[in-house]
């Protein structure tokens, strides 16, 4: 019943009363008396449903505010017909209807993961099938498995080969990227020697410094074997001399430095490239972000390397940074300003990485 | 050296030029065996027992590891067949999968040079014992 109806009634039962008393009793007293006795115990009945319906407004008060906390798991204990129960029945079905589109947006989003990790490996599946079979017919050609080439054309196809590897590259890069975003990547940490990887990737770029007259000074302090995962500091090695061997002028140096601290072993690499615009350097680290000046010497480039040391060294509990323009190599020379230069430093602690599990490994 | 002298080597790819790329590279020093799915190229290696194989492994029919696997259970020539898996993705559960079956040879074909993948088939098929000797 409603709580009006309710004192309505109540009201209405002591008018009642007192009419019947008129009738019923001749001594005045005895009349008032007994109406103001009732009279109390109607004032208490009206007190004991306000109560009631405190009560259950509180209640209520309490589970809109879990609702709005995102509790919605507990169904409201309260009964009656009054309009505090209608509302609380309706509150209990508003429950039901975003718990059920709670659970049904958590499992879309789980299918929407599921598909950007096989839309990853499918689509470099397939984007590697064609440049794969690019760079093994221009192998042959070029080998002159297939005749000689007459004039320009082996430096053409060079060019298309080199095209081609930038290609396979920035697809290498993308595959890297979406793994560290879906957190499926692993870490497989075992006792390593990281000088012999930062010498591996520099004979591997051996080709590149040759060209441009690169000299690369190595500066190794005397380290212990760390325990990190190999495959993933040979991404970090490769993204980091490789964007020093592409930035820095013909005829310059790239100064590698590896030393062990107190707590951490700390990599240098220094270069004397154009340097980052200081308004560009908060950006740096972010994902396909290429400073203004580096486009206009070199177009291509992914963007992502940085971005891919960064994620690396900090999932691996170490830290990265850098300093443009470069203190490390160029401090006391009087140098070009268009050669600043730029340093990046990478703290690895010396307990190494801490294993991760994960479906796929960064080494695409 | 005659022609019958030859090695044999068997190709399962599904990307026909791919295969024939390979194909043309190795055929100077090998008879080459070319299938176009794991299905026909199980069929022909148990077959023809040749004396390597080179496995892609996302192919209709039948995917390589399969393929592989298959291979192993012939014991007479499949047990210790050289097997070299080609691939467009290194996927750590089916590197672990392949080392089980004695296979570590997992190229990924972006990355390597026909010129190295030839290299590769000539260091594995020299280490196989001479034909005689096998007799």
């Amino acid at each position: 019943m409603k709580i009006s109806n309710k004192i309505i009634a109540l009201i209405y039962s002591s008018f009642v009363f007192f009419i019947v008393t008129i009738f019923w009793f001749d001594d005045v007293v005895l009349i008032l008396m007994s109406n103001l006795i009732v009279f109390y115990i109607i004032l208490l009945m009206i007190f004991f449903v306000f109560r009631k319906q405190d009560e259950k407004l509180n209640i209520l008060k309490r589970k809109i505010e879990d609702l709005t906390s995102g509790k919605v798991d507990k169904k409201l204990e309260v009964h009656g017909q009054d309009e505090i129960s209608k509302l609380a029945e309706s509150i209990n079905k508003l429950m039901i209807n975003i718990k059920s589109k709670a659970t049904s947006s958590a499992s879309k989003n789980k299918e929407i993961e599921a598909a950007k990790v096989d839309f990853v490996s499918l689509a470099s599946h397939q984007l590697r099938t064609p440049l794969s079979i690019i760079k093994w017919y221009i192998d042959y050609i070029v080998s002159g498995d297939a005749g000689e080439l007459k004039g320009d054309q082996l430096k053409f196809l060079r060019e298309t080969y080199k095209a081609n590897e930038r290609m396979i590259e920035l697809v290498n890069s993308l595959l890297i990227v979406s793994r560290i975003d879906l957190g499926t990547f692993s870490i497989e940490p075992k006792m390593t020697n990281i000088t012999s990887i930062a010498d591996e990737i520099i004979k591997k770029f051996k080709k590149e410094i040759d060209s441009k007259g690169i000299t690369v000074s190595r500066d190794y302090g005397k380290l212990p074997k760390l325990n990190v995962d190999p495959s993933l500091m040979k991404l970090v090695f490769e993204n980091l001399i490789s964007n020093s061997v592409k930035y820095t002028p013909d005829n310059e140096i790239i100064k590698i430095s590896i030393k062990k601290e107190k707590k951490d072993v700390l990599i240098k690499v220094s270069d004397r490239g154009c340097g980052i615009p200081e308004e560009q350097q908060p950006k740096i680290f972010t994902k396909l972000f290429r400073a203004d000046n580096v486009k206009k010497i070199e177009s291509v480039g992914t963007g992502l390397g940085l971005y891919i040391i960064k994620a690396i060294i900090e999932k691996s509990g170490g830290d990265v940074w850098f300093e443009s323009p470069s203190k490390e190599l160029f401090e006391k020379e009087n140098i070009n300003p268009a050669n600043k230069g730029t340093t990046v430093f990478i703290k690895i602690p010396l307990e190494g990485m801490k294993k991760k599990g994960g479906t796929k490994s960064l080494s695409v | 050296m005659k022609k019958s002298d030859r090695r044999t080597v068997l190709i399962v790819e599904d990307q026909f030029s791919m295969a024939e790329a390979l194909s043309l590279k190795l055929k100077k020093e090998y008879n080459v065996l070319v299938a176009n799915d794991g299905e026909e190229g199980l069929n022909i290696a148990l077959k023809k027992n040749p004396d390597l194989v080179m496995l892609d492994i996302m192919m209709p029919k039948m995917d390589g590891l399969t393929v592989m696997r298959k291979i192993r259970e012939d014991k007479d020539w499949g047990v210790d067949v050289p097997i070299i898996m080609l691939t467009n993705i290194s996927d750590p559960v089916h590197i672990a999968e392949a080392s089980r079956f004695g296979v570590f040879d997992f190229l990924v074909k972006t990355d390597w040079k026909l010129d190295d993948v030839a290299r590769i088939v000539k260091q594995k098929i020299d280490k196989l014992p001479d034909e005689e000797d096998e007799e």
